[in-house]
């Protein structure tokens, strides 16, 4: 196999000038359990490598104010077993551990997952029912932009060539709130999903408010259920409000046919998990 | 070509590789360390797998270029380990073998599960052991071994 020319910066910001001299025909690597795959065979020539492993500086899970900050290098094992994650965006610890085998979430990253946009990743649902929003950091400056506006269809997003994705933030949950992350796939772990449902509400007695849906591997990219969540928003939660919910979350589902399953089975399923997902919280949910 | 230097089993070692050669292909053709297996070659199997830093991972799909300072443990190093030792005369005594070609793979991630978690629930074993396939014994004597271990190793 040729030799494929590989950059491995310590520093972020000569990784950031790399990026700004090279721009196009450079591949970032940080796990690199996806691209080193397809550069093993041969399906994808990369040009050159962006290896940002020892950029130690983007390792970091920590609340600041309410804000969950986590860095780009963050795995996702340490996600998934993450105290703050765990008590401020559990839906997103439960996305982390069922994204693939121990081996592969000591090495994947989030930053990788997010920035790969494909619409099965399983992290996305739940960063954007958190309302994340990603830094993107060139060596001419910095700017934030809301995750749902990250990926425009799959493998591709606004974030220019010369930029970097460096850390994903979102407001912690509060006590008041719940949320869930449900999916289905071929098998319990170790399988892409066929369908990912997250949820987000405010939740007072069982009146939800501030409710927010996104639906994964419906579409070409993870999308939100505005229409779902506007039926949900003020609502007491019941089976029956569920059941209506489910209707409405089907026919905003634009799920297609593929290996994995299909359009009619997945737009179906994406309605049974948002009930399930309910069942599940309300079971524990007290009030 | 680029220069790594890294310690495995305890030793530092330098090698001078292409930057996208897997640390599986390192290990077997520069180290001589042909204990680690390759089975599906795309992290998928866990064949391959070893101890990078503390944590389990598929060595098929980790390159030259990512292991500079890394400390990795392969199951040539295992017999040296208290953890390791343990597991590997526990798979013998529960007949947890039957080809082999799994094994190291199985006994890295037992290793690696054990160091965390000294008293899993068979349920935590199946999970720390979800990322490794076994074709030829049902798994449920590699359970054993890894539950034999963990009950030795708690005396």
């Amino acid at each position: 196999m040729k030799s494929i020319e590989t950059y491995s910066p310590r520093k972020l910001s000569e990784a950031l000038r790399i990026l700004s001299e090279r721009r196009e025909g450079i591949r970032v690597i940080a796990g690199a359990t996806d691209i080193i795959v397809q550069v093993l065979e041969r399906k994808k020539d990369p040009g050159a490598l962006l290896n940002i492993s020892y950029l130690d500086e983007l390792r970091f899970i920590r609340e600041d104010e309410g804000t969950v900050r986590i860095g780009a290098l963050t795995t996702h094992r340490e996600i998934e077993r993450s105290p703050i994650i765990k008590k401020r965006g559990k839906l997103l610890a439960e996305a982390a551990f069922i994204v693939g085998s121990p081996q592969i979430k000591n090495l994947g990253t989030i930053a990788g997952n997010v920035a790969n946009a494909s619409p099965v990743a399983d992290v996305v649902p739940p960063l954007m029912v958190l309302g994340s929003v990603l830094t993107l950091k060139s060596s001419s400056g910095e700017r934030r932009i809301p995750i749902g506006e990250f990926a425009t269809g799959p493998g591709a997003t606004v974030m220019r060539p010369d930029e970097l994705l460096i850390e994903i933030s979102f407001p912690a949950l509060r006590p008041d709130e719940i949320s869930f992350y449900e999916r289905l796939g071929q098998r319990r772990l170790l399988s892409i999903s066929k369908v990912g449902v997250a949820f987000r509400a405010r939740c007072a007695g069982k009146k939800l408010s501030d409710v927010s849906i996104a639906l994964g591997a419906v579409a070409p990219r993870v999308i939100t259920a505005p229409r779902t969540a506007a039926f949900l928003e003020g609502k007491e939660y019941s089976e029956e409000v569920a059941a209506e919910a489910a209707r409405i979350v089907e026919s905003e589902s634009k799920a297609i046919t593929d290996i994995r399953s299909t359009e009619s089975y997945r737009n179906r399923m994406a309605g049974a998990l948002l009930i399930r997902g309910f069942a599940r919280v309300f079971q524990s949910f007290p009030g | 070509m680029i220069k790594v230097k890294f310690v495995v089993n305890g030793k530092n070692v330098a090698v001078e590789s292409s930057p996208t050669k897997t640390l599986l292909d390192i290990l077997r053709e520069d180290l001589g360390l042909t204990g680690t297996k390759e089975g599906c070659g795309k992290g998928e199997c866990g064949a391959c797998t070893v101890i990078m830093d503390g944590k389990a991972v598929t060595s098929c799909i980790v390159i030259a270029a990512q292991l500079e300072g890394k400390n990795i443990l392969t199951v040539e190093g295992l017999s040296a380990d208290r953890i390791g030792k343990a597991l590997q005369d526990a798979f013998v005594d529960s007949g947890a073998v039957q080809c082999g070609y799994c094994i190291p793979g199985f006994l890295m991630s037992a290793r690696a599960l054990l160091e965390e978690n000294p008293d899993p629930t068979l349920d935590e074993i199946k999970e720390g052991l979800s990322g490794n396939i076994c074709r030829c014994t049902g798994y449920v004597k590699i359970f054993d071994g890894v539950r034999l271990a963990a009950a030795r190793l708690g005396k």
